[in-house]
């Protein structure tokens, strides 16, 4: 079981500009990859930025 | 985070100005994941990702994508606006009663009241106060109707309807299936539970059931569960553990984090939810405990979505974390009917007549669930009606739906104004008839939990693990379950409950 509390999740406070970069640097990997290990990793870490 | 924190205490300025930045950002957040979503769908290698992730989720983006554009931003914003002023308006209502100060939700517990005079006089308080807000709740509604028209129109659709079905996920049916649903409704359910009030009449001994009569069905008035706050607590703990399947080390880590918020308070929203924080792998569960049957009903409905949650957490993609509306209701309504063996812990002698009374008003909630489904189509292909428009519609609906309704004295919704008390009209268009779905679904459940209950829950399990990474009728076909929206489906749920009830 993991050891988590509700009172230790931070209420997030994400700036547009900081998630629009992000978003354009894993859009630039997902279309620069030479694999499809490579596009699913950008795609994992896009899900990751979603969550 | 920021919406949880504003339902906690309505009345905190900052919590409202977070949740209204959020209001703002979450168009633009969306439009950055749809952006790449279209780009990933139509580029060369989408194929890829569906082999991947499976195709299901090509067709939830599909959804995303055609639901949302930049050029209805505004329209976005302006009806989340609305939204918090119908969620702040009605947790502002104050109710002397009884010597108590008292909110919609804590008023409500006198609505089920063994002595007739005062479900009427608790009845009477809550429709004076829609009756003097009115005009407010027509203003907000009407604004919402008009923005979200507005959407529809700039995204290209026929009307909001459309546009609803895509924002939903519905992937795997459209209106007509819909509209076919209700009519087995009618045709099947309809007649049931106009027996069932009649039975419920004969036994209150009432010469005709008054609408304020209808959550009461016997004299003794309804069962509550006993205990303290605390008490309840240990016997939920206690239910889980002998039940297993991982949900009694589940209900244990959502209490050891505290992750419920389960009793009423000044200034707290009403009613209740679960949400959820994927980083974090964890659900939380919000409800509004008022001493009756529901604080059981729906902290067992709550815990069914929470488990789901947590069960799905390390799916491959954050869009299967949850089902769509209607199959992550199958799992919470479910675990309600599968909880049913260990009712004597909440209610003692009287869990026989808890669980007879908990079957009987799930069927009796599937015609007023259509009606609520029904008037929404109705409002939304005819943008243009006027306040008063709805409220003759909703007249002439639950005349069709709720036929034995009588209002007697309260002018509001005598006069069809009672779908103002439903805040999912406001707050989620077109989300209502996902509860009736799933509650044949979990009917469904019960069924074969009482022909076999150890195939029943694992099959439960085996449903809340898989998340949403399937369609609606897909989910639950593949739990052994026939879907609602199937032909012969309701007649076959019907039978079964008549049987259980004695009808």
């Amino acid at each position: 079981m993991p050891d988590i509390a509700f009172a230790r999740i931070p209420t997030p406070t994400p700036t547009l500009e900081a998630v629009r970069g992000r978003y354009e640097e894993l859009r630039a990997a997902y279309d620069g990859a030479d694999d499809a290990g490579a596009r699913l990793e950008a795609l994992r870490s896009w899900d990751a930025l979603r969550r | 985070m920021v919406g949880l924190r504003f339902q906690q205490d309505t009345r905190d300025a900052e919590r409202k100005a977070a949740l209204e930045a959020h209001d703002e950002l979450a168009p633009k957040f969306g439009e950055l994941a749809i952006d790449l979503m279209r780009h990933v769908r139509s580029g060369p290698h989408g194929a890829e990702v569906a082999a991947h992730f499976g195709a299901h989720l090509l067709d939830l983006w599909e959804c995303k994508i055609a639901s949302y554009d930049p050029a209805i931003e505004a329209e976005v914003i302006a009806e989340s606006k609305l939204s918090n002023a119908y969620t702040q308006l009605v947790a502002s209502a104050r109710f002397e009663f009884r010597g108590e100060t008292l909110n919609h939700s804590q008023l409500g517990k006198f609505t089920q009241h063994a002595d007739r005079e005062v479900r009427h006089q608790a009845a009477s308080l809550r429709w004076d106060w829609f009756e003097e807000n009115a005009a407010e709740l027509d203003r907000i509604f009407d604004e919402q109707v008009h923005l979200r028209a507005q959407q529809a129109e700039k995204l290209g659709f026929g009307n909001y309807a459309e546009l609803a079905y895509k924002k939903l996920g519905r992937t795997d049916y459209d209106r007509n299936d819909v509209r076919g649903y209700r009519a087995a409704i009618l045709e099947h359910v309809v007649p049931l539970c106009a027996r069932i009030r009649e039975t419920q009449r004969e036994a209150l001994g009432v010469e005709r059931l008054m609408a304020w009569d209808e959550s009461v069905h016997d004299v003794d008035g309804n069962p509550a569960p006993s205990g303290t706050y605390a008490e309840k607590m240990d016997q939920a703990r206690a239910m889980f553990d002998a039940m297993d399947d991982g949900l009694g080390s589940f209900f244990r880590l959502m209490e050891s984090g505290r992750f419920l918020d389960l009793e009423a308070r000044e200034g707290k929203a009403g009613g209740g939810f679960c949400t959820s924080f994927p980083t974090h792998g964890m659900p939380f569960v919000f409800a509004n405990f008022n001493g009756t049957k529901g604080d059981v009903e729906v902290f067992t409905h709550e815990i069914g979505h929470a488990f789901q949650n947590y069960s799905s957490r390390d799916k491959t993609c954050i869009d299967f974390l949850w089902p769509t509306y209607e199959a992550a209701e199958v799992h919470s309504m479910s675990l309600e009917f599968l909880t049913w063996p260990h009712m004597e812990r909440f209610f003692g002698d009287d869990a026989e007549r808890f669980r007879r009374l908990h079957l009987t008003q799930s069927l009796l909630f599937l015609p007023y669930g259509v009606t609520v489904d029904a008037f929404q189509h109705w409002v939304y292909d005819n943008p243009s009606a006027t306040p008063g428009d709805r409220l003759s519609k909703w007249q002439e609906l639950e005349a069709l739906y709720l036929p034995w309704r009588s209002w007697g004295d309260l002018a509001r919704p005598a006069a069809g104004g009672m779908w103002q008390g439903q805040g999912h009209i406001y707050r989620a268009p077109f989300y209502y008839i996902d509860y009736t779905l799933a509650q044949v679904c979990a009917m469904q459940f019960l069924a074969k939990a009482e022909q076999d209950r150890g195939q029943a829950m694992d099959a439960y399990v085996t449903l809340c693990k898989r998340g949403g990474e399937a369609p609606f009728q897909d989910l639950v076909r593949s739990a052994g379950l026939v879907s609602p929206l199937d032909p012969g489906c309701l007649e076959g749920v019907v039978a079964t409950a008549t049987e259980y009830l004695g009808l």
